[in-house]
């Protein structure tokens, strides 16, 4: 990193490997190499009064980032821009090289505004990883001096990594149609140079939830919110759609929050399941409880009310609707359309019973005086073929445990 | 409520009575600008019978033309080409395959005299005495094919007459049919009172009143009003500008009904059987939620007291729970209205647990037709076979083990020979294969295959 007077700004890696690009900026009008002596910048740069140092600390070797931020949003746009700069400064350099004139040197200003570039990306990770280090060393200390109070620091941290979080997203028009182009392949699209140019009406369903789906995952997010994604599609694209999503989910290592109202996704999407009715989530537990000892009536009546391929017995279908949330009704929620309500289930809500470490349920039915309820026959006769599948001797491979805890 | 026991697949097939007919019917729709055309061939070639009182499931992936079969069944497009049987009467039908008859038979006749004038010629040179005779030979074969031709041309620009005057004039016959029948019915009562100009008593003018209204019913009547259809999307397919008695009440005004006691009443009729309340009459429909809008379109369908009701997928837009409420609905209607539904959907979890026969679609080609348990124990074409695969099951085992079956038509089938057709290897299980692929189900069924879905 050089000593340039204006904000330096420099990628150590491209879009699309792993650990993502490594953004190093320096508090504007200080020279480069961090000088961690604060009192010193403060007397050089009134500037820098305002600035604080703050970092979401990444390495290389561990994965980890290392950023560092100025404290004007308008700086750190101004970094972003002078990356632009840089674009047009060595297309107008190419220009007149085609036509063999002399490049002309670059103002003052010119030069202000742009980047000072790595050779490499080994030498900017090398510096980046120097600077980090740096930082390391000191970072107690800076922490602790008064320009830095300990409140301010997660709130400022939070904005930065904020502001951040945009300015490295901050990308030319090249670059971002070249990362659009990348997700896009992630996410199956056949051709995507020329998808890429054409309307949502030209898609079919499927496309459009891959879409979708790529547009989540163009911000790299550590949680994905899926919110109903296949309530449309038919069986073999909503076959497609998950597949997808679960190889997503291992490549990018993600954790993923399902929302659906169809038991045959979930069973085959989640490890851990929430049932939730009135605004309340009235059971949780691993897939494992939720499907094989279910505790709660409403988790009874959604197993009974699911059409099976396997069997020939009619669906039970739950009488009535949910209720009207602007008068909620007292006691448990669900006790109009319980088969199994019992008195107290009109007058008062009842709490989460703990089944066991990862099995709880809100009923009545689990209080340790209520009467005994057994669950609707389909729902026995299809937890008892399932287990009595576990049991029976596997001809193929055993099937592998799914590590990693994912909502 | 056992399926096993359906009266209509119990009875023989010679017994059944066909309500519909659908025969080669074919959909294309344009493609392109002016210049060249392509035809976007949404339905190509699909035939089968629905039989009064059962429901005929209609499954396939988004994209394979079940949709637009029932579009076209219910006259909302005009087929391209083939022709659909309503009660025996054609309703729709299309002159594609008639004109491309008559543009094929002149081009074989062209080719067919340009053989014989060279063969004419050949004898000619060869027997140049006989130059005659030849001739006049010659000249009566080409007679005899340009007549053939004219003959066949002429019967398929009949065809095309026939089939342009069904398409349009289909109800106005029945409506005449039903007025004749109402006019024969009062036929004396006309002639007492000279057509209502004398009247006698009382008695006989309350009987003129109700022969006038009968008359109007009559006049709106329509055979395709015996058809009626459920959409899929609630939010989309009722005006969210009507209340719920407008809504439902529609078909009727349509139909030349203005009573409005009597519309109130059948309104209040169809509201109870459907499961809502008569004070939901007076309601928009935003103010309903899904399954509820669901149950306002069937009312609406049933309102007109139709025999065949095509539900176009009326369940996949809802919830779960919602979906058994509605099917057990169309159940319970389906016994004591004693309709026949065409039930398209593409959940083959609720199709099975639903329908009587099975038709499983592929870009527009039927390729699987069978008794839905049968269909389910021997599925035997590879798609199906694919769509089964692809089910989702309550079982996270089961769930998280699956392998899903892909179907590639390119890899699965080779057609460059032999062309595949439908073909019945079991009683009532009809496949689109050809030969090869007939004898390999023969062999697979003989080996006692079942694929274990449902016992």
């Amino acid at each position: 990193m050089s000593s340039n007077t204006f904000g330096t700004l420099f990628r150590v890696t491209t879009f699309g490997e792993s650990h993502g690009p490594a953004l190093g900026c320096v508090v504007d009008g200080v020279p480069a190499g961090l000088p961690l002596d604060l009192d010193a910048l403060k007397s050089q740069y009134p500037a820098v009064k305002k600035a604080i140092c703050s970092f979401a600390f990444r390495d290389d070797e561990d994965d980890r980032i290392a950023v560092f931020a100025t404290s004007y949003r308008k700086y750190v746009d101004f970094l972003a821009k002078s990356f632009a700069n840089l674009k047009k400064q060595e297309k107008r350099a190419a220009s007149y090289e085609k036509k063999g004139q002399e490049v002309p040197p670059l103002t003052l200003k010119e030069r202000a505004k742009l980047p000072e570039k790595s050779q490499t990306p080994e030498e900017a990770s090398d510096i980046l990883r120097r600077l980090c280090q740096q930082l390391a060393d000191h970072i107690d200390e800076l922490l602790a001096s008064p320009l830095v109070a300990e409140e301010y620091v997660d709130t400022f941290l939070d904005y930065y990594r904020q502001v951040i979080k945009d300015a490295y997203r901050k990308v030319s028009q090249a670059q971002a149609k070249e990362q659009a182009l990348e997700i896009m392949r992630q996410v199956g699209i056949p051709q995507p140079e020329i998808r890429f140019r054409q309307y949502p009406f030209e898609f079919s369903g499927g496309m459009r939830q891959r879409i979708v789906i790529a547009i989540a995952l163009s911000s790299r997010p550590e949680i994905l919110i899926c919110d109903e994604p296949t309530t449309a599609l038919d069986v073999t694209i909503q076959a497609q759609i998950l597949e997808l999503i679960n190889q997503l989910k291992a490549e990018l290592n993600l954790s993923i929050i399902f929302i659906t109202h169809d038991l045959g996704v979930v069973a085959n999407m989640a490890d851990d399941i929430a049932v939730m009715y009135a605004g309340k989530i009235v059971e949780y537990g691993t897939a494992d409880d939720i499907f094989y000892d279910p505790r709660h009536p409403y988790t009874w009546a959604l197993l009974a009310s699911m059409p099976d391929l396997d069997t020939k017995q009619r669906i039970d279908a739950i009488p009535g609707t949910p209720p009207n949330m602007i008068l909620p009704p007292i006691g448990d929620a669900f006790a109009v359309r319980n088969k199994y309500a019992l008195a107290i289930d009109f007058e008062e809500e009842p709490p989460l019973f703990e089944i066991s470490e990862t099995h709880a349920a809100a009923t009545w039915l689990l209080a340790p005086d209520a009467p005994k309820a057994t669950p609707p026959e389909i729902v026995t006769a299809r937890i008892e073929r399932a287990l009595a599948k576990r049991k029976a001797p596997k001809k193929k491979a055993g099937k592998e445990k799914k590590d990693g805890e994912k909502e | 409520m056992a399926k096993k026991n359906n009266e209509v697949l119990a009875t023989p097939a010679s017994e059944r009575e066909v309500i519909l007919s659908v025969r080669h019917l074919k959909q294309y729709f344009k493609l392109g600008g002016t210049g060249s055309f392509k035809y976007n061939k949404a339905v190509h070639d699909v035939s089968f019978d629905i039989y009064r009182g059962e429901v005929f499931g209609l499954v396939g992936e988004s994209g394979c033309g079940k949709t637009t079969i029932g579009r076209t069944i219910i006259r909302l497009y005009q087929p391209t080409s083939g022709s659909v049987y309503f009660k025996g009467v054609r309703i729709g039908a299309g002159t594609r395959w008639n004109e491309k008859e008559i543009k094929y038979t002149r081009i074989r006749l062209k080719e067919k005299l340009t053989a014989l004038n060279a063969a004419e010629k050949e004898e000619i040179a060869a027997n140049p005495e006989q130059e005659a005779e030849i001739k006049a030979r010659f000249a009566a074969e080409k007679k005899a094919a340009t007549e053939e031709a004219n003959e066949r041309i002429a019967h398929e620009r009949a065809k095309i007459i026939a089939a342009k005057k069904d398409n349009a004039n289909c109800d106005k016959d029945f409506a005449a049919e039903a007025v004749a029948e109402v006019n024969k019915q009062y036929a004396d009562l006309i002639a007492r009172t000279n057509k209502g100009t004398k009247f006698d008593n009382e008695e006989d003018k309350a009987a003129y009143a109700q022969y006038r209204k009968d008359l109007n019913t009559a006049k709106h009547a329509r055979i395709t009003a015996g058809m009626q259809m459920i959409f899929q999307d609630p939010m989309a397919s009722i005006n969210p500008r009507m209340t719920v008695r407008n809504i439902i009440s529609e078909g009727l005004r349509i139909n030349g009904v203005h009573d409005h006691e009597y519309i109130k009443e059948r309104v209040n009729e169809m509201l109870d059987k459907v499961g809502l309340l008569p004070e939901h009459a007076d309601r928009y429909p935003h103010e309903f939620s899904g399954g509820q809008r669901q149950r306002i379109g069937i009312a609406r369908a049933l309102i007109m007291n139709p025999e065949l009701i095509i539900a176009d997928e009326p369940v996949s837009a809802l919830d779960v729970s919602i979906q058994a409420q509605i099917i057990n609905l169309l159940n319970e209607l389906r016994d004591e209205l004693g309709l026949t539904i065409l039930f398209i959907a593409h959940n083959l979890s609720v199709v099975k647990y639903f329908c009587d026969r099975i038709a499983v679609m592929y870009y527009g080609n039927l390729v699987e037709l069978a008794p839905s348990d049968e269909l389910f124990r021997h599925p035997l074409h590879p798609y199906t076979r694919s769509l089964l695969s692809a089910v989702p099951r309550c079982d996270p085992d089961t769930e998280k083990n699956r392998i899903r079956i892909k179907y590639d038509p390119r890899a699965d089938h080779d057609y460059s020979v032999d062309k595949p057709r439908l073909i019945e290897i079991e009683p009532g299980h009809f496949v689109l294969c050809n030969e090869k692929e007939e004898a390999d189900y023969r062999a697979l069924l003989a080996s006692g295959y079942d694929s274990g879905y449902g016992q």
